[in-house]
């Protein structure tokens, strides 16, 4: 340490996790869970009490009481919101994004022992999970993942298995954040696994697998019980999620972020041919049990690209490294404070003009980003449902995709069917409503069926049912703009008969 | 040395076995379609699981990823590869990964630098056997997997019975057989298999297999006379609507097979 500050490690240290706060706080709410999270979080608020219906749909739930076991990720948010609304919802996303993005660089670099390295590492990860940092529940859960991944690091790189037994209390709070928590537990499998492998023997495992006893322990501590633990298997096995929700899908190239991950495997890949370095049995565990469900399921990419972070620095490390060359001109030799202070001033300046009150004077960012939602988001809808009464005696059926942003615009005023919350309705729902938008022979008695009186309806997903809408006299267009269109139904007059 | 030279020979020449038995299920799945080269298609994956990416859940598409990461697992294990053998098994999973029906290329270009990790493991001969007797079984059972519905012979004649006017729409996977049966006096579509019709067709026949609003419109426009559905797989909403249709007469109803006439002009 030279003593001189900031030094060139400072310098790499910020410029790494500003880059993973931009991202974030300049982009858009494009995803909408976080708009019923939001609702949630203030019904919990105002009523003192979790839910135990969902009250912002109209389509049939499942019977039981509702399991929510997102309710401190709704309070979280709704506590944001209720300071600085969705500009500090965003702004406290991108923190938590880069406490994220920090804790991996401190995995990262307590296994490679190399800073530059492991920044660029951690850089190179980002990108395949840079889509999937928006402000909603699961994104809460990525520092609870890091940590889980710094521990493990810190055991098998420092022999330091300290950082094991917060684990179970960091589990204690995952739980009630998201449903994700398993896979901080599928982490400690892997390591507890790799090690009995490695060693033959349990007792090198003994930590990981205390740790994960009292991890699996301290899952329970929620409102429902092992009741999360339960309802987290069944989301994985809903075979609707898994049809139909592209998020649920399995990965393939044809997805940006599939494409991103078969690319971070052929570079792992050719890195490990390449580099004299031996990937330990606990690192070859966790890439096969990680890249299999990543394999399975695009929404497993994002924790996939954290974990390889430190991975992917060691095998840089061992083919970049050049220690005959740091040890004739140490890095410290080439420290320039002043440039290193000026080019962490502007990094803070940019990260402070990505925010959502500022971003907009930023030049180089695409006029798509400016808005608080993305482009895609019905404005024009919401705001012609804030203004008008629902029609009487009738639900709202609306797009799918939309549910999260018009309950959020709407409620209590009109009532959405249905979300992007799958699990909330029985399996029947969800093939009545694809049957209703595809459009088949019967959607006109599946409307009537769940007393749909007015729609709410994409121009572009339901094209071919907005085209029935047009021409059928039981119809009437009330509202239509660039992106969808809002459809009542005609109040047949006496004089026309049964 | 001769006796030497042979037992090396022979283990090579095993292992070129082993790699070729091993890549067979990666060939069975196109081999009752035609090898085809191409992208996966967006509209045609409805239709066919070979026109989508390949994926966890592609027929073979774990058994595509197990060899390329068998080849791996062996060559990051002895540290001894070429870059030939990394190029092929690159070439071979960018096809596969682009189009699951591409998975024949994908096990041919396997085949090499498998049989090479293969013979540098010196494996003995019953490990061999076995490792070749245990992919003819995968081989077999995803050729059987991957085998079309069979076109009945009493269908096939339903239709040969029907009036002449209009066109005949079948399943896509029995259109080709059904052509050759009826000749040129009846146009089958889609006899020349998936790319013989444009997009908009693909989005019509997906349109009416899974029973849209305007399926019998779409019929007309389509100028179909006669259907061959397959009533217990892709086209089971279809075959109800046809069923319940004053406009359609159903000749054939058996098995999962529908064959109906228009009734109506």
């Amino acid at each position: 340490m030279s003593g001189r500050l900031p030094s060139i490690r400072h310098l790499w240290i910020v410029v790494t996790i500003t880059v993973a706060f931009i991202g974030p706080a300049s982009t858009p709410i494009g995803i909408p869970d976080v708009l019923w999270s939001l609702l949630r979080g203030e019904w919990i608020a105002d009523h003192g009490t979790l839910l135990d219906s969902d009250p912002f749909t109209s389509a049939p739930h499942v019977p039981g009481p509702l399991v929510n076991v997102q309710w401190l990720a709704d309070l979280f948010f709704h506590g944001l919101d209720a300071l600085g609304g969705l500009p500090l919802v965003i702004t406290g996303t991108a923190v938590v994004v880069a406490l994220t993005y920090a804790l991996l660089l401190a995995a990262t670099v307590s296994a490679s022992g190399h800073l530059r390295l492991s920044c660029l590492a951690v850089c190179l990860v980002y990108v395949p999970a840079a889509s999937n940092l928006s402000p909603r529940p699961q994104t809460l859960s990525y520092p609870f993942f890091a940590l889980f991944i710094l521990a493990v690091m810190r055991a098998e790189w420092r022999k330091d298995t300290r950082l094991l037994w917060l684990l179970p209390v960091a589990t204690a709070v995952w739980a009630n954040l998201h449903g994700s928590f398993f896979t901080g537990l599928v982490l400690l499998g892997c390591a507890a696994f790799g090690r009995v492998v490695a060693a033959r023997h349990v007792a090198p495992a003994r930590p990981y697998l205390l740790a994960l006893g009292a991890c699996l322990l301290a899952s329970m501590l929620n409102p429902y019980g092992p009741g999360a633990l339960i309802y987290v298997a069944s989301i994985s096995n809903n075979a609707i999620i898994r049809e139909n929700v592209t998020e649920w899908a399995p990965t393939t190239v044809s997805w940006h972020e599939g494409l991103m991950f078969f690319v971070s495997v052929l570079v792992l890949g050719a890195l490990m041919l390449r580099s004299r370095l031996r990937l330990t049995i606990v690192e070859v565990v966790t890439l096969l049990v990680f890249g299999y469900l990543a394999w399975s399921s695009v929404r497993v990419i994002v924790w996939w690209s954290l974990l390889i972070a430190p991975i992917l620095a060691r095998l840089l490390g061992s083919l970049f490294s050049n220690p005959r060359r740091r040890r004739r001109r140490p890095l410290a030799s080439r420290d320039r404070p002043v440039v290193n202070a000026l080019i962490i001033a502007g990094a803070l300046v940019i990260a402070a003009f990505s925010l959502p009150w500022t971003k907009a004077a930023l030049p180089i960012l695409p006029e798509s980003k400016r808005a608080i939602f993305a482009d895609d988001t019905p404005l024009g809808i919401g705001d012609y449902l804030r203004a008008h009464d629902r029609p009487a005696g009738g639900n709202m059926l609306n797009s799918q995709g939309w549910g999260g942003y018009l309950e959020w615009a709407t409620w209590p005023r009109h009532q959405v069917f249905l979300d992007g919350r799958i699990e909330l309705h029985p399996t029947q729902v969800w093939l009545d409503y694809l049957d209703i938008v595809f459009p088949s022979t019967h959607w006109r008695a599946l409307l009537d069926k769940y007393n749909i009186s007015y729609l709410v309806l994409n121009s572009v997903d339901e094209a071919d049912l907005v085209a029935d809408l047009r021409v059928d006299t039981d119809w009437h267009l009330d509202y239509e703009d660039d992106q969808g269109v809002v459809f009542t139904r005609a109040l047949r007059s006496p004089s026309a008969g049964p | 040395m001769v006796v030497g030279g042979r037992g090396v020979r022979g283990k090579r020449a095993a292992a070129y076995v082993v790699a070729i038995v091993a890549a067979l299920p990666l060939l069975a799945p196109e081999a009752w379609s035609g090898f085809r080269l191409g992208l996966a298609d967006p509209v045609l994956s409805a239709m066919s699981n070979l026109e989508q990416p390949l994926s966890v859940r592609s027929p073979g598409g774990i058994w595509a990823v197990g060899l390329a990461l068998a080849w791996f697992g062996l060559a990051y294990w002895r540290r001894d590869f070429k870059l030939w053998e990394a190029a092929l098994v690159f070439l071979g999973g960018g096809a596969a990964l682009a189009r699951m029906g591409n998975t024949w290329l994908d096990g041919a270009a396997l085949v090499l630098p498998l049989a090479r990790q293969v013979a540098l493991l010196k494996l003995p001969p019953i490990v061999l056997s076995g490792a070749v007797a245990a992919c003819l079984v995968v081989a077999g059972i995803t050729l059987v997997q991957a085998r079309p519905p069979e076109l009945p012979t009493a269908a096939l004649q339903a239709v040969q019975r029907a009036p002449l006017p209009g066109k005949v729409l079948a399943d896509w996977r029995w259109a080709a057989e059904l052509q050759r049966q009826l000749g040129s006096d009846r146009s089958v579509f889609a006899s020349g298999g998936l790319t013989s019709e444009p997009t908009d067709f693909w989005l019509d026949y997906a349109r009416i297999a899974q029973g849209h609003e305007h399926w019998a419109y779409l019929l007309r426009r389509l100028d179909v006379g006669a259907v061959l559905l397959n009533s217990g797989d892709q086209q089971q909403k279809a075959a109800e609507l046809v069923r319940s249709s004053p406009d359609w007469r159903v000749t054939y109803d058996a098995g999962d097979a529908l064959v109906a006439e228009r009734a109506s002009p």
